[in-house]
Parts: structure tokens; sequence; C-alpha cells
């Protein structure tokens, strides 16, 4: 049984490498808290940020949740990064979330249409230390892997042939991007999820949009957590094990890109040098490029054009973000012959182009000259 | 009178056209308006719903809730000197002298350290005592020898297993069981 508490061990650190391995003003600890009644706590605290320990304590026969904190000195504060149940019969789960971003995924992962999974049941798999992200427009899967549940003694109690299934839902309000969230005040959504009683990959559940709070629902922000739960244990008279978290994930919805130019008016008229033109991004995707373009003729989906100098903005953060671009001194050299000329703005992210805004004038840069030729003999 | 009109810019278009498969970038799509994801919404939360006929469904009370870790500082007792803190749990301070209460709050400024780092350095001040599994549990009391130890060995005593701290419930108190009622039962006349 040790030997099942050093693995859960090295997951443990494995998540503790993302937090605070470079940083000697955290130290970590590992809390232990043996299910017996009334319960007992030990503390392992030698904790590098990658190895293996032995648990002080045999989890056998009570169970044991394992908790893994890092503290950080100054100020002083602590962080639950991950907690474990572990007992000689509880069930094991793995939950993975996929979104069409490949953002936070292995390289050699299926994608995310996993076009052969009823036959191989292969699940997608994550980096660790990145969170899954995608946009509030779209979909994702969530696929849950079970193993351990009694699918064959129909007497044994319900927590070996049952696990919970949960969906919590928490915003981060306009503007926010998750810094300081309080997670114990995620809600758990409604209506309730099934349950899982076999074993094996489950079919994923496709959640075709994300049901966070928001009035305007293309400008979601927040996150939504997945997690398997084992039941509440009552089959020993006089000794009730609460529920323990088997097994998390969590993915980030972002709010949809929109945007504004301004400068030239529809169908204006422009005979000399063009105005200067401005940009407004607002809420550009992680990992985006948005830019404006001008072509000739009038507005069409699909099209290449020239790249407005001093348009373009790739976000490279984690985070949305929001820009004001102008055009650039050499703005006026794109449009080179008099006509219909169209100028859009684009946003280009894993999922789609979207266009944020238009505009489609006329240059009309052509002299006549009038005048008179007289001769004289 | 001639009218001649002169063209001052060449009309070079560069302008390319495709069908939206050769961009380099993603195909565009109509970004979906907020009516529309409201619609959408509501077909996914009916597409939920109906998901309860397959399986039975989990719990509606929040186990996440009910069942949160406690906060490690706040549930941990501090042991904090020379510039120094680490935690150990609440009951495995089994002793500590009144002129060392101070030690026992976070100073402002100090780095925390592991248990092994902070008693090797405090060694002169705290000492520890093995307990086993079922003295932590409060079944079985500790030896009358450690105890004494304990009262009078004047330094900061510290619950361990297998040298990591550990919380030490105390023997629950046996009630002395109540003697039979000797007074006649009273009857009606």
């Amino acid at each position: 049984m040790k030997i099942i508490s050093q693995l859960f061990c090295v997951q443990f650190l494995a998540s503790v490498m993302a937090f605070a391995q470079a940083d000697p003003t955290y130290t970590n600890f590992v809390r232990q808290v043996q299910l017996t009644n009334p319960v007992v706590e030990t503390y392992l605290s030698n904790i590098l940020p990658t190895g293996v320990n032995d648990s002080p304590m045999a989890i056998k026969p009570e169970g044991a949740r394992f908790e893994l904190w890092t503290v950080r000195s100054t100020p002083l504060n602590s962080f639950l990064l991950q907690s474990t149940y572990v007992n000689s019969f509880v069930p094991v789960a793995r939950v993975v979330i996929d979104t069409e971003d490949p953002w936070g995924k292995q390289l050699d992962s299926v994608s995310y249409e996993n076009p052969n999974f009823a036959m191989n049941k292969v699940m997608p798999v994550n980096t660790s230390a990145m969170v899954r992200r995608t946009r509030a427009d779209r979909p994702f899967k969530v696929y849950v892997f079970t193993d351990g549940l009694n699918t064959t003694d129909p007497t044994a109690p319900e927590v070996a042939k049952k696990v919970d299934f949960l969906r919590h839902l928490q915003s981060y309000g306009a503007g926010g991007v998750g810094d300081e969230l309080n997670r114990s005040q995620a809600i758990l959504a409604t209506p309730a999820l099934p349950q899982f009683t076999s074993n094996g990959v489950q079919n994923p559940l496709v959640v075709s949009l994300s049901a966070i709070a928001g009035a305007d629902r293309t400008k979601l922000r927040g996150e939504e957590t997945f997690s398997v739960w084992s039941l509440e244990d009552n089959s020993v008279p006089g000794r009730s094990v609460p529920p323990h978290k088997l097994s998390t994930d969590y993915l980030q919805i972002w709010p949809m890109t929109d945007g504004s130019l301004s400068g030239i008016g529809a169908n204006q008229t422009i005979k000399f040098a063009l105005p200067k033109v401005t940009f407004h991004y607002n809420d550009t995707y992680p990992g985006s490029q948005t830019f404006a373009q001008a072509y000739k003729g009038e507005l069409q989906d699909n099209v290449v054009g020239a790249i407005i100098p001093g348009s373009h903005r790739n976000n490279t953060s984690q985070v949305p973000e929001n820009n004001v671009e102008t055009t650039g001194s050499d703005f006026d050299r794109i449009f080179t012959s008099d006509g219909r000329w169209t100028i859009e703005i684009l946003t280009v992210s894993p999922f789609d182009t979207l266009r944020l805004d238009h505009v489609t004038f006329n240059i009309d840069r052509t002299i006549n000259v009038n005048g008179n030729f007289t001769t004289i003999e | 009178m001639n009218s001649q009109s002169i063209i001052l810019l060449a009309a070079v278009s560069f302008v390319a056209i495709s069908n939206g498969e050769n961009l380099g970038r993603p195909p565009m799509r109509k970004a979906p308006t907020n009516e529309e994801l409201v619609l959408r919404l509501r077909q996914s939360e009916k597409e939920m719903s109906e998901m309860k006929e397959s399986r039975p469904l989990s719990t509606t009370s929040d186990p996440s809730v009910t069942h949160q870790p406690q906060d490690l500082i706040s549930s941990s007792k501090i042991l904090c000197y020379n510039g120094a803190l680490t935690f150990v749990p609440k009951l495995a301070v089994l002793q500590f002298p009144q002129n060392l209460a101070d030690r026992l709050k976070a100073q402002p400024g100090v780095r925390v350290q592991n248990w092994q780092d902070f008693y090797a350095a405090n060694r002169s001040w705290i000492t520890t005592v093995e307990v086993s599994k079922i003295q932590a549990q409060g079944r079985q009391a500790l030896g009358e020898d450690i105890a004494e130890h304990i009262v009078k060995c004047g330094k900061l005593v510290v619950a361990t297993f297998n040298g990591n701290p550990i919380s030490v419930n105390p023997v629950p108190v046996r009630q002395p069981s109540v003697p039979v009622s000797n007074s006649p039962t009273t009857s009606k006349p």
C-alpha cells in the first residue's frame, strides 16, 4: 500500500515543479490526513521539486487524503496545489478536457475530432501545468477514464459501484483574468451530470457551449471544472468516509474579440492622402493575431489583402488583451489605384478567422486638367 | 478647346482572392451574436437534461464545499524563531513552556523552513517524542515515563511518527458508570 502512496507523491511533486521549482521563497508540504475517527494528520515537509517520498503512515485500512501545499514566505500565504484520496478499494479516475485550441495539449496527442475514438478509445493528453482554454462560442469535450468500480457484484456497497461526475462554473467577472480566484466559490452546475458505473474510457461529454454566468454570452470569461468524486462511504458501521475528489481538470473560457476602425467613413471619397485610421481591438484571444487589411473592391470573404502597417497585433499573453493601433506613415502606398476599396479588421485564432469591422470607400485621385490652347500665326 | 485627362496613378492591383482554402489561416466564419449563443446554450442545457435518462445522477450537494481541505496555515501550529518558521499539526505540540509562547506566532519577514531544517536549528528548545498510530488516534495513552519526560523537560515537545510531526488526539475520558438507583419505585395508589 505504501507503493500506492509513493506514486501519489510523485504526482504531487510534478505539480510543484510548475509552481515553486526555482523559487526559494516557496516551501512545500504534504499533509497526510489519515481518515480514522478522529482523524490523524502528519506533515511531510522535506519536499523537493522533483523526487519520491514514502508516505509517513500506511494508508490501510481507513484511507488517507494527501494534500500538496506550497507556502510562500513573504507575504506568508499557503496554496493548495493538489489533493488526492487514496485507499485500498477506492476507484480510480482521470479527467481530461480537450478543446479546439491546441494550447496545453501534447503534440502527439489525438486531435480534437478524434475520429477513431469509437475504435481505439484513446484519450487526449495535456501538458502538465498548462491550462486548456477555449472561446465563449466554441464547444469542448470532457474525457473520463474510470477503473476499480465493482460492476459484477450487485450486493457491493454503492461506494464501490459508482462515482459522481461534477461540473463547476465560475465567472471571472467583467475584465477578470482569474487572478486571486477563490475556487471554493465555484457554483455546482445544474442539471447534475450522470454518475459513472462502468470502467474504462467513457464516451466524451461534448459541451457545445460554456454555461458560466454572463448576460452577454459573447463576453464570457471564467472557468469550468469537471471532477470525479467517490461517494460517501457508510459501508462500515460507525465509520463514515466523506466523498473525495478522485480527479479533476479545468479549462478557461475567454470572450469573443470585438473591434472597430475609425477615421474613414463608409462610401467616403478620398481625393488626396488617406486620413489616419485608428483600430480598436477588444478582448483579443490568447495566441491570436489581429490586423487590418485592405483590398480593392467591395467587401468579400476569405480575401488576402495587404496588411495595413501599424495595425498588426499578436496576443502572446495567456489572457485577453485590448489594443489601440493607428496607421503608419506608409499607409497611403497600399492604395495604388482609384476605385472602390475595402479595409477590414480580422482576428485569426485556432478556431477561425472573424471579421470585426470593415469600411468600403472610394479613392479618386485622378486630376482632370481643363485648358484652352490657342495658336497665333 | 481640347479636354485632356491625365491619369497620375497607375492601377496595379496586388489583391489576390482565393476560395479560403489556401489562405494559410482558418477560413472565415460569421461571429455568432449574443442572441444566437443564448439559443445554443438552451439547446445545450436541454441535451444535458436528456442525459439523466441514461444513468443515475450525481449528487446535487456540492462535496467540494463540505469537504474542502482547511488552509494549511490556519489549521497548523506555527513554530517561529530566529528568522525562520515551520508548520506542524495543531495537536502535534504536546507541551510548551509559557516562556516560549511567543515562538508559536509568525513574525513578519521570516522564511518558511521544512520541519527537519527547523528542528535541527532549534534543538535547544524543541524536543520530539515518537508515538504510535494508536496513540495518535487517542486509543492508547502515552507511557508514564514519556508523559513525565514531557512535563519535566522544559522544552516544547512535538509528537512525531517516523520523524514527521503528527497530531495526537487526547484519550477520551471514560465517564464513571452511574450507579443504579435503589430508591423504591412509586406505584399509583
